[in-house]
């Protein structure tokens, strides 16, 4: 059996890579870019739209709260979700193939869980901002609004990760992909924990959970390819 | 490759000649006939360009290459089955005669050409992730870690999958009449 490549192979290689142009731009630069920009993105999009909707900056962590304390707790862990599934999502490794598929299917499957337990087992908020005459705002029980601000946030975000790990993903890039979704809904749901003061269980759920599902399988469905060498 | 990975293309020739014979054989292992594999191979290659700048200092580009090989061929795989196309006869890649033998009676012609087309049917067979652990543990000399990195499992899972292959390789040769402990027919 040949086990060297024939002669007549090079050329055509040679050809082939001479006339197709490859970025230089480190992936390691881009995932640095992509840290720095996804939280400074997060926080704009929370700060304008809150303050356009709410006529406050953010109006989830002031009206409403139930105890400062445990604002502050959860806010924090909601952080560290957001930041520790971008990082695992990101990580190149040493071998420069990521991390393992475990870690990656763990990933894809507490994100959503363990946001839901954070937010809506006991919801920080009473639920007395869903009625109209203590913000003077409308909270649909359905969060549309909410739903509209975690797109503005995860469709970016994605759009940077996928980005920042464009053709890096040789291995499980379809896991990789849902990965990058889950982290970018972690953005998200971070956002509109302190974008909104609903205590609506209906709304939490289908205003703040979902998106973070939705954008996990967008993740899987629409970044492979890009992930792909 | 980390010159190459900063941009100098003048270095290519230099890591064409490192990485093409270890590459080109693992595309023959995978690739069901020698075309299919210089397709491999030649993607791979062409892959590897455009992903360069995702290259991580210090990795071993071989096994980063392994697993744009491997993308590529699974990609290929994909697009065959959606789109079938009927080939004539092609000389499959394991069909050209490895197994060197000694004695060249014509019996142990037949004997080793036997061998060969039962190893390369029971190849072919079993499952691509079986295959590819076995040709990575056994025939690259990868380790456990390296290969369950470049596939993206865990180690007991790369080790499962190599056993099973062994196995099946095994008991496909035992049956054609092969015994590991000496070549004569059972």
């Amino acid at each position: 059996m040949a086990t060297i490549p024939s002669e007549r192979l090079y050329p055509r290689i040679r050809a082939a890579v001479e006339a197709t142009p490859a970025a230089t731009t480190r992936t390691r630069t881009r995932i640095f870019a992509a840290l720095a920009i996804v939280p400074l993105l997060t926080a704009a999009v929370v700060l304008i739209v809150s303050e356009v909707v709410y006529g406050q900056p953010t109006a989830g962590l002031r009206i409403d709260v139930s105890s400062v304390v445990a604002m502050l707790t959860i806010l924090g862990l909601l952080a560290a979700l957001a930041v520790a599934s971008t990082s695992f999502a990101l990580w190149q490794g040493r071998d420069g193939l990521g991390i393992g598929s475990i870690s990656l299917v763990s990933i894809v499957a507490l994100v959503v869980p363990v946001y839901a337990a954070l937010t809506v087992l006991r919801p920080l908020h009473s639920g007395a901002a869903d009625d109209v005459a203590l913000t003077g705002v409308a909270i649909s029980p359905w969060g549309l609004r909410c739903l509209f601000v975690a797109t503005l946030v995860a469709v970016p975000a994605l759009v940077i990760f996928a980005a920042a790990l464009r053709r890096a993903a040789a291995v499980s890039s379809s896991l990789r992909g849902a990965a990058l979704g889950a982290a970018a809904g972690a953005w998200a749901g971070f956002a509109v924990f302190v974008f909104c003061p609903s205590g609506n269980l209906q709304h939490l759920l289908v205003g703040h959970v979902l998106p973070i599902a939705i954008f996990t399988l967008i993740g899987a469905v629409a970044l492979t390819r890009a992930l792909r060498p | 490759m980390e010159r190459y990975a900063r941009g100098e293309d003048r270095v290519f020739e230099q890591l064409y000649g490192l990485l093409a014979p270890r590459l080109y054989r693992f595309c023959m292992r995978l690739a069901a006939s020698a075309a299919e594999a210089d397709d491999c191979f030649q993607e791979t290659f062409l892959k590897l360009h455009r992903a360069r700048a995702t290259y991580v200092a210090g990795a071993n580009p071989l096994y980063w290459a392994f697993a744009i090989a491997r993308s590529v061929y699974l990609s290929r795989a994909r697009y065959w089955r959606r789109r079938p196309e009927q080939l004539g006869a092609t000389r499959d890649v394991a069909e050209a005669g490895e197994l060197q033998v000694q004695d060249t009676t014509p019996e142990a012609e037949v004997t080793a050409q036997h061998l060969h087309d039962t190893l390369a049917c029971e190849l072919s067979r079993m499952s691509e992730k079986n295959r590819v652990a076995y040709i990575l543990l056994r025939e690259e000399h990868l380790t456990a870690r390296e290969a369950a990195a470049v596939l993206g499992t865990t180690m007991e899972a790369v080790k499962q999958r190599a056993h099973r292959a062994y196995q099946s390789l095994r008991a496909a040769l035992n049956t054609a009449g092969w015994s590991e402990y000496g070549n004569d027919p059972v």
